[in-house]
């Protein structure tokens, strides 16, 4: 008989039902808490895996947001503040999400003293992952297939089919990357660089640990608890309302696969359940339903009531 | 001679032995290799289940020649049956975890030795004795 894999069960049947997601995980304040339930204080010591920015001199740099210097010079980049609140749950042994560090020669360093990193400022030079790649190109939103490529560059594999398949499990246009950037970056106006940057970082970094023996996946019943259930006022809950019903799609099939990769026999039930939900909601709308799904607000809340999600997996 | 090590990482490390410092290499060389990896358990291990069973099988020391691996490895597709079946329980259920479950060193040596001695070797095959009574 097979054990449920996690949660407490729920709804009288053997679908686990998942454990809630930790309020900082919404409100991105204060502490980091990992999708694997490792917490982390923001700014901490530890080094995001792949932003050794050239500004910092120390292992352990003052929280810039702390000292308002967020958006300028200074000789910190501030590409990598962010940066180091995203991924300071990784690397060196630290049981976090990621557990492969990611301090290659070749990916690191794209910090430039005395860069600037402001939201608004998109013509400054990316670091970590991103820092090989124009702004244009950043902003643009990197294929993850370039990011893969890079990665597997440094272990001597060129194979497309490789690339091509580890650039998948990121999701499509980076559902994972911008979702767990949602997750541990934080609100946006905490941020201290280019979002897009980090989103091109966080995405590296799963690639990175997707190749890294002994790495840890997220909670995939976390994170599908996370996106049905965000607050409307939360980063994540403006993003999901704002977004087509396309883009939800994306993320949570990005999410599921993370567990449901384990059968494709229900990512293609999924993928199905989708269509039908479109369907009706065309189907509707053709007839004059205006209360149909026309954003992703709508599109969520349909999401929210349908079975098939209401135990996730 | 045996169709699959899984004490040999067939070259898999082999960019990490030549490049200790790259990401992911000393995991690598410490946690055996791309096996180890989310991308081949979660990603690539749907697509083999072929794989996955006869690895499950090397690990027990079931990928030889006796009669008892035989049996074994010829109950694959019972396996994947099984596992189907148990899928309908648990969606989030993968083949190895299955495998697990239910073909683990005690279950096969049960199984094998619940079959008739034709299946287990041959020991006992030849002509059929008779015997009346009254």
């Amino acid at each position: 008989m097979p054990q449920k894999s996690s949660g407490t069960g729920g709804r009288g049947s053997m679908i686990p039902t998942p454990p809630k997601a930790p309020e900082s995980l919404l409100t991105g304040k204060k502490k980091k808490t990992t999708p694997s339930g490792f917490t982390q204080p923001v700014g901490s010591a530890i080094p995001y895996a792949g932003g050794t920015s050239a500004g910092k001199s120390s292992a352990t740099p003052p929280d810039p947001r702390s000292q308002g210097n967020r958006t300028g010079g200074g000789g910190t980049s501030a590409g990598s503040v962010s940066n180091l609140a995203i991924n300071g749950t990784g690397g060196g042994g630290v049981p976090g999400m990621f557990a492969g560090g990611v301090n290659s020669p070749g990916y690191a360093g794209g910090g430039i003293p005395g860069a600037t990193g402001g939201v608004t400022d998109f013509g400054s030079p990316g670091t970590g992952y991103a820092a090989p790649y124009t702004p244009g190109a950043i902003m643009a939103g990197l294929d993850p297939s370039y990011l893969a490529a890079d990665i597997l560059a440094g272990m001597g594999i060129d194979n497309m089919d490789l690339i091509s398949g580890l650039a998948g499990t990121a999701g499509k246009d980076n559902a994972i990357g911008l979702l767990l950037d949602f997750l541990l970056g934080g609100d946006v106006s905490g941020r201290s660089g280019n979002v897009s940057d980090d989103i091109t970082n966080t995405t590296g970094n799963w690639l990175q640990n997707m190749i890294t023996p002994g790495g840890t996946m997220p909670n995939a019943n976390e994170l599908m608890d996370i996106i049905l259930n965000a607050p409307p006022d939360s980063d994540l809950g403006v993003f999901l309302a704002s977004a087509t019903p396309q883009d939800v799609q994306d993320m949570i099939m990005s999410v599921m696969e993370m567990s449901m990769g384990a059968s494709p026999y229900y990512s293609q039930i999924v993928g199905g359940q989708f269509e039908r939900d479109a369907f009706n909601a065309s189907h509707a709308a053709a007839k004059g339903d205006l209360n149909q799904v026309a954003d992703g607000a709508g599109y969520l809340n349909n999401l929210r009531k349908n079975p098939f999600f209401s135990g996730y997996f | 001679m045996a169709f699959f090590d899984p004490n040999n990482t067939y070259g898999g490390t082999d960019w990490a032995t030549k490049n200790p410092n790259l990401p992911g290499a000393q995991a690598a060389l410490d946690k055996g290799g791309w096996a180890n990896t989310p991308y081949v358990k979660k990603y690539l291990d749907p697509s083999i289940p072929e794989g996955v069973f006869f690895d499950h099988l090397s690990q027990r020391g079931l990928n030889g020649w006796d009669a008892q691996s035989q049996f074994t490895q010829g109950l694959y597709g019972r396996a994947l049956t099984g596992y189907k079946a148990a899928l309908r329980q648990n969606p989030a259920l993968d083949f190895r975890t299955y495998l697990r479950h239910e073909f683990s060193v005690p279950d096969v040596r049960g199984m094998f030795a619940a079959q008739g001695p034709h299946a287990r070797g041959g020991a006992g095959f030849g002509r059929t004795r008779t015997i009346s009574w009254g």
